[in-house]
């Protein structure tokens, strides 16, 4: 049930909800490369916001704060898909994308053969549009460590996708 | 960022969901049959721990977990800065190591040679092998496990080979951490276990996992056996252990802290062993 601490506010939950949802889907897509699994995480994020809707409605920033939540449901389920190695054989792959565009599929593709770190930085600079410093913030490592996970993962990208990586942080 | 890799995550923005997102109101009530869930299955869980006389494994702290930490304002963070990997004052003696040589990685020698093979392993690399309980453990908090954000550098290795049912799994993760620090680390891995260790129970809306520590002090300074048992839903959506058991060894010698999950109930006490040989 919601907090108890004050009434949750149903209309700016909803109205939360409706603006940031597909930023949110955007970067569990992402991450995950399996848009129903992100779809499923990112629901999930949102009920748990609601429970705690009273404070977490009261954050400045609560976007991040049912990002980071649904990161972690994500980042559970790979690992528990991980280690269940027979589900893992019953299930095989993810399914494939249905209906994206090729440069779409290119991009999840690629993103899925970074290691998790790289792709997290990745997505939360350049699809979330985090600087560097609330990256670091979110992930809860240096900023230093966070350029150097941009620029591996760019280079990857890059060489994968077959485009040029020019820029820098 | 180029503009040509820009295009890429430009389309990736625009792509629709597979399925419309579910009503404000259908989220709601999401969030309120959940928390109708944990009040439920935490409520069995103390009954179900209570039952379970003395032993080495879990406690379940049987109120609800506070919140994740709200995301930290950038400003306020305090995380120390990780040495640099090319300290840049004069060399000791005896330098520090600062990063995870190869040969303290297992090899498939180590593991009995033959039928071995080479795993990919991205899922290891990164965040602390703990982290993400989350979903399942609300009390669970990477905040509350510091020692993380000392840590110099990781090295990680996995094999697999043919099992008579399912394929055996060997991963090995070494962490360095800043002098000191490594012990803290095995301090956090003791409190995530404590914290986190739970069987699943009819009402789970999350498949937890239970951890019962084994054995310690088998090899290097510091060490921890621990069995560990997942749980999973079934096709009937009921909450069920998944598979048998399998062990996680936890070694730390001098500053490094090596984890080894072996996907098998076979003993990973000997591996841990020659982990530590290596990492000496």
């Amino acid at each position: 049930m919601p907090d108890t601490v004050g009434v949750p506010d149903q209309t700016s939950f909803d109205a939360f909800y409706r603006a940031s949802r597909q930023r949110l889907f955007n970067c569990l897509h992402a991450l995950t490369g399996d848009p129903a699994e992100a779809q499923d995480a990112v629901h999930e994020a949102y009920a748990r916001a609601w429970q705690r809707w009273s404070r977490v409605g009261g954050y400045g920033d609560p976007e991040a704060w049912v990002r980071t939540v649904a990161r972690r449901i994500a980042v559970s389920r790979w690992r528990r898909t991980r280690n269940r190695l027979v589900a893992h054989r019953r299930l095989g792959e993810p399914p494939a994308l249905p209906g994206p565009g090729p440069d779409t599929v290119a991009l999840v593709t690629a993103l899925r053969k970074l290691p998790v770190a790289q792709r997290t930085a990745i997505v939360l600079h350049h699809l979330a549009g985090l600087p560097v410093a609330e990256v670091a913030a979110e992930t809860g490592v240096p900023e230093g460590t966070v350029k150097a996970r941009l620029s591996r993962g760019r280079r990857a990208l890059a060489q994968q996708l077959g485009v040029s990586e020019d820029a820098h942080v | 960022m180029s503009n040509q890799l820009d295009e890429f995550f430009e389309q990736l923005r625009g792509q629709a969901p597979p399925a419309p997102f579910a009503p404000a109101a259908a989220v709601r009530r999401r969030g309120r049959q959940r928390a109708n869930r944990q009040a439920v299955s935490v409520g069995v869980a103390v009954l179900a721990v209570t039952g379970l006389g003395a032993g080495s494994v879990v406690t379940l702290t049987g109120a609800p977990g506070p919140d994740p930490a709200p995301p930290a304002a950038t400003s306020s963070r305090d995380t120390p800065e990780p040495a640099p990997t090319s300290p840049t004052s004069p060399p000791d003696p005896e330098p520090t190591r600062t990063e995870v040589p190869a040969p303290w990685l297992l090899t498939a020698d180590d593991l009995g040679g033959a039928g071995w093979e080479p795993a990919g392993n991205e899922l290891l690399e990164g965040e602390w092998y703990w982290d993400g309980a989350q979903a399942w453990c609300p009390e669970f908090r990477i905040e509350d496990y510091p020692s993380i954000r000392q840590r110099w550098d990781l090295g990680t290795v996995s094999w697999v080979r043919d099992g008579e049912a399912v394929p055996e799994r060997v991963d090995q993760i070494v962490e360095l951490f800043e002098p000191g620090a490594a012990q803290s680390n095995l301090a956090d891995v003791r409190a995530y276990v404590q914290l986190c260790s739970r069987r699943g129970v009819d009402g789970d809306e999350t498949a937890p996992t239970y951890y019962e520590v084994e054995e310690t002090g088998f090899a290097g300074d510091e060490s921890l056996l621990l069995r560990v048992e997942q749980y999973a839903f079934n096709e009937d959506d009921q909450i069920e252990p998944v598979g048998e058991f399998h062990r996680v060894a936890v070694v730390r010698v001098g500053d490094a802290v090596t984890t080894i999950v072996y996907q098998a109930s076979a003993d990973v006490r000997e591996l841990a062993q020659r982990a530590a040989a290596r990492m000496g």
